[in-house]
């Protein structure tokens, strides 16, 4: 090995306290930076999951043309849904889920009190089957704060947005006997109001994103009162994992040809997406910032090096040893402290991480019944990405110490103390 | 027998601090021929050491003419010098000047190492100089380790290891005892018996004389006596 690299090795190992308060610096700022990228990706796959699994799905499919229309007449762009429509989804690699929904909007009415007044609220509805969106989106039931959950696909039931009682000025009443049950008015296909008696069974936290005036229905009992028979306005997909969601919205996109919009949940939520991006830039700026400090005190601890050592260069001039030869030597110092450090740092890091993942983060969605624990991950790229760039900004600025101390003047050097 | 190994004609040295100049060196003329030993006598602040950073290419004068071994030494950069240095010139230190982190043998073999020509013999080489000097039993210690006189007979040992054409040695008994000093100064003479290496010795100490071949007597930059 050439003697500089041993100088290089056995002077860190000489000052063991500056070069462990060197190390600890290194360590603590990734392991810190590792267990708060962590804690943000866990609170935003919270933020996804909750999306996903909670309402939108990882992919919904729709009729052509029925993003556009769908405020103005969503029931002209419907689906057909055929075994033969199902069979042909559920056949595309990864998919292995589906959940047909009806998109419509309708009329509520309350039963008529002692006086004979009863209140009337325009509102969105979906109707759903429960046991496919056990699959498709399973922590929707779990907005469910007073009742029950519809409980099947043909039953007579509604579930409403807690705060409707608000807008229409009166409780909703869960234990109310049949006569005292409200109506759903809603215009079908052909324009002709039907009405149905609903059993509400329970209520919805308002943290379902949209309209307060909002309920749910089974997707039979829709289908009934919109005459619309073996009809759906959205399939929602399941698909093995978020990582093969696009490819498989592409697949779905070839099988299914122009009759159909496929869009994935990033399309349908952009806004989760830009809160991703944001987040990534303001822990970016984080980043720079806690590692400046960091490596500020590196290159603090390495000018100290210097200046105990100024005897030692004018030895080394005094024998030869050029001035690049003396700038390899502390950024090799440099460098090894980086490559150790950062190690060092990636394996707190993960070990932090490690403990925040097994033990988990408890949180609940607001509003909701449902709590569960966050469990922090890193991208492993994303690590080592980082422990490279530690790296190699720590050997980089160890080159401005190392420049001083090549710009020695021999004669100088070997006076010192 | 009488080549000429060092020809310095009209060097100066001055130090500008502000607006004083200070004259280290006023025209000194030299020449010293191979395998002498040189003492340089003088009192502190006459400019022994200045003189021989000068010739040990440590230091640059500010005019005059310097020939090493044939070749013109002023006006050469920095990396030029450092290669002078390590090929022809041996140091030793009034305070020995080792590195610390390196034991005897590593200290001793540093300068060979850092050539791109490496002796195939120089681990024997080094243990043989270490035998000479006295230090067999140590090779594997470190600096911390060894008295002030085993030191010093390492920064010896160093200084040999290249076959420089010449040997500064600037006050290098000056932080020695005087049993020590008489020591180290027996090791030099006979070093540069047997070796035939060029010795310049700069102190104050006029008990060296006795031992030298030539004297120099340097006082507030230039030679009082030259023969
Ligand atoms: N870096 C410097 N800046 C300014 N003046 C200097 C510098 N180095 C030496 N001098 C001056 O040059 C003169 C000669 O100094 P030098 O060190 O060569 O003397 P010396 O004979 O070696 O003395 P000593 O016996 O004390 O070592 C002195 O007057 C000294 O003050
Ligand atoms: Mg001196």
């Amino acid at each position: 090995m050439h003697p500089l690299l041993i100088i290089a090795a056995r002077n860190l190992r000489r000052n063991r306290k500056r070069t462990l308060l060197t190390l600890g610096a290194l360590v603590i700022g990734i392991s810190i930076m590792m267990s708060l990228r962590g804690f943000i990706n866990a609170v935003l796959s919270a933020q996804i999951d909750a999306a996903i699994y909670g309402y939108t799905g990882m992919i919904q499919i729709h009729k052509a043309g029925y993003s556009k229309n769908v405020l103005s007449s969503p029931l002209d762009q419907s689906i057909k849904d055929t075994p033969e429509l199902r069979a042909k989804i559920l056949a595309v690699p990864q998919v292995t889920g589906l959940a047909p929904r009806l998109q419509f909007t309708g009329l509520y009415s309350t039963a008529p009190d002692s006086q004979g007044n009863s209140e009337t609220s325009f509102m969105g509805l979906l109707g759903i089957d429960p046991a496919s969106e056990d699959v498709v989106a399973p922590n929707l039931k779990s907005w469910t704060t007073d009742g029950t959950f519809l409980s099947h696909s043909d039953r007579k039931e509604i579930v409403l947005n807690k705060d409707l009682a608000a807008i229409i000025g009166s409780k909703i009443n869960l234990a109310a006997t049949e006569d005292q049950w409200p109506v759903l008015m809603s215009s079908d296909v052909d324009g002709s109001l039907n009405g149905e008696i609903l059993k509400p069974v329970g209520l919805l936290a308002n943290a379902v994103p949209g309209d307060k005036r909002f309920a749910l229905v089974p997707l039979e009992t829709a289908r009934k009162l919109l005459r619309m028979e073996g009809l759906a306005t959205s399939y929602l997909l399941r698909v093995s994992s978020l990582a093969v969601v696009e490819t498989t919205a592409q697949n779905l996109k070839q099988t299914l040809g122009p009759e159909f919009e496929v869009q994935t949940w990033e399309e349908l939520i952009p806004v989760l997406k830009k809160m991703t991006a944001d987040i990534g830039r303001i822990f970016y700026f984080i980043s720079i910032a806690f590692y400046t400090v960091i490596i500020l005190g590196i290159v603090n601890a390495m000018f100290m090096s210097v200046l105990e050592r100024t005897r030692e260069i004018g030895t080394m001039m005094s024998v030869g040893v050029r001035r690049q030869q003396i700038v390899l030597l502390f950024v090799v110092e440099g460098f090894l402290l980086a490559v150790v450090g950062a190690f060092a740092g990636v394996l707190a890091g993960y070990f932090f991480v490690f403990l925040m993942h097994h033990f988990g983060i408890p949180i609940s969605a607001p509003g909701s019944t449902f709590k569960f624990l966050m469990r922090p991950t890193l991208d492993p790229s994303w690590v080592l990405a980082n422990g490279s760039i530690s790296i190699l900004f720590t050997s980089l600025v160890s080159l401005w110490p190392a420049y001083r101390a090549s710009r020695l003047d021999p004669v100088e050097a070997l006076q010192a103390t | 027998m009488t080549e000429n190994i060092i020809k310095i004609s009209g060097v100066t040295r001055q130090y500008i601090l502000g607006k004083t100049v200070i004259d280290a060196l006023r025209g000194i003329d030299l020449e010293i021929v191979k395998g002498e030993f040189t003492v340089v006598l003088g009192p502190s602040g006459s400019g022994k050491s200045t003189l021989l950073n000068i010739i040990g290419c440590l230091d640059r004068a500010t005019s005059g003419s310097y020939i090493l071994d044939g070749e013109e030494i002023a006006g050469r950069d920095f990396n030029s010098l450092s290669e002078i240095r390590n090929r022809k010139i041996g140091f030793i230190f009034q305070s020995f000047n080792l590195i610390p982190v390196l034991n005897v043998m590593e200290n001793i073999e540093f300068p060979c190492l850092l050539r791109k020509d490496r002796d195939p013999n120089l681990r024997e080489n080094v243990l043989k100089i270490c035998e000479e000097v006295g230090l067999s039993s140590f090779v594997h210690h470190k600096p911390d380790e060894l008295s002030g006189g085993q030191r010093q007979r390492v920064a010896i040992a160093r200084a040999l290891i290249t076959s420089p054409s010449i040997v500064l040695a600037d006050e290098p008994t000056a932080n020695l005892d005087s049993k020590t000093s008489d020591q180290i100064l027996d090791l030099m003479v006979n070093l540069n018996k047997n070796h035939q290496v060029t010795f310049i010795f700069a102190t104050h100490d006029p008990r060296v004389m006795d031992r030298a071949r030539r004297t120099l007597r340097i006082k507030d930059g230039k030679m009082e006596t030259n023969y």
